[in-house]
């Protein structure tokens, strides 16, 4: 007997296991493929399900023949460690020069009750780390007063509400959705909310952000 | 400073040491003394926003360039202007490839440099 042999008989054999399996995939691709406003609770929530389908199936018939299910464990259990470990242990700062006083941002800073932190550089930067946000020179350099708030609202929703990348890379390989969630809409929706379209699509027409163009016309639609 | 690996004596002119969007800034940084960013991007107005930022974060990093903060209530900007003229730029490139030679040749170098120095009198 081979190890898809041996799978096929352990999951026909046991009489719960096969119905929960169907059941639960069955709602995972529903989720995952057809609910039409689909957000990150619904992606996290389906690639949840599908991998605790894998791993209950895989501990259930305790099939040594498919030793490659146990290396998909592996990963879950290793990349979960990881996770754990950046992001409690290691508290690496970012290798950006830093500069410390700068009177412009602290109406900004009032406004969104979030430390902002200048980057001394011409290039336009613009992201967050760790509870703060932070701009470059050259991004302030280039828009208006109410264009920076439209890029900081962008930032707050990410830090905010957006997932954590590793967690959400982690779990499209063990779900084996390979999909990860991208929130860029999402940001932009709730920066138009907070400061106009106006002053994002503005924005993003000085930066020449990736895809400008295509997030603009999402955003005037 | 100038890395002794991007030197291309083949090349014309600063291109030999910078690249050719870095001579084209610092050219343009010795002839007006000042300038902000916009006004670099207008005088270069092919080059992208990303190239010209780019450009001017490394001159400041290699020293060749210095930049001040310029603040006021409405805006944030950097001034750009040149760490020295052109003589002292070709003063720190000179003096770092001399160097190199020195170390690696010995004598031979410093003959060399003697029998140019009496060519140029």
């Amino acid at each position: 007997m081979n190890g898809l042999e041996c799978y096929i008989s352990c999951l026909i054999e046991s009489s719960l296991l096969l119905p929960i399996i169907i059941m639960i995939g069955f709602i995972s691709i529903f989720l995952f493929r057809f609910i039409k406003k689909r957000n990150f609770e619904s992606l996290l929530l389906s690639q949840t399900l599908i991998t605790g389908v894998i791993t209950i199936s895989l501990i259930a018939m305790s099939c040594t023949m498919f030793n490659w299910l146990w290396i998909y464990l592996g990963i879950i259990l290793i990349g979960s460690l990881m996770i754990f470990i950046i992001k409690n242990l290691l508290d690496n700062e970012i290798d950006e020069n830093i500069i410390n006083s700068i009177s412009f941002v602290y109406e900004f800073e009032k406004e969104f009750n979030v430390p902002i932190q200048i980057i001394d550089s011409q290039r336009i930067k613009a992201f967050h780390y760790r509870k703060r946000i932070y701009l470059s020179i050259g991004l302030l350099e280039r828009l208006e007063k109410e264009e920076i708030r439209a890029v900081i609202a962008h930032e707050i929703y990410h830090l905010k509400y957006s997932p954590n990348k590793i967690v959400s890379s982690l779990l499209a390989i063990s779900s084996l959705t390979f999909r990860r969630y991208n929130d860029e809409k999402s940001a932009d929706k709730y920066a138009v909310k907070i400061t106009g379209v106006n002053n994002l699509i503005n924005a993003l027409k000085k930066l020449h952000i990736k895809n400008y163009e295509k997030r603009i016309s999402r955003l005037s639609s | 400073m100038v890395k002794l690996e991007r030197i291309n004596l083949e090349k014309k002119g600063l291109t030999k040491f910078f690249s050719p969007n870095e001579g084209r800034i610092l050219e343009l940084l010795w002839k007006n003394r000042k300038m902000t960013s916009p006004d670099i991007q207008f005088v270069c107005n092919d080059l992208s926003l990303a190239c010209v930022s780019g450009t001017l974060d490394r001159l400041v990093k290699s020293g060749f360039v210095n930049r001040k903060l310029d603040e006021t209530e409405k805006r944030v900007r950097y001034i750009y202007s040149p760490s020295g003229d052109r003589k002292n730029v070709g003063n720190k490139i000179s003096t770092k490839i001399l160097e190199s030679l020195v170390d690696t040749f010995g004598e031979s170098t410093l003959d060399s440099i003697g029998k140019i120095s009496k060519k140029g009198r």
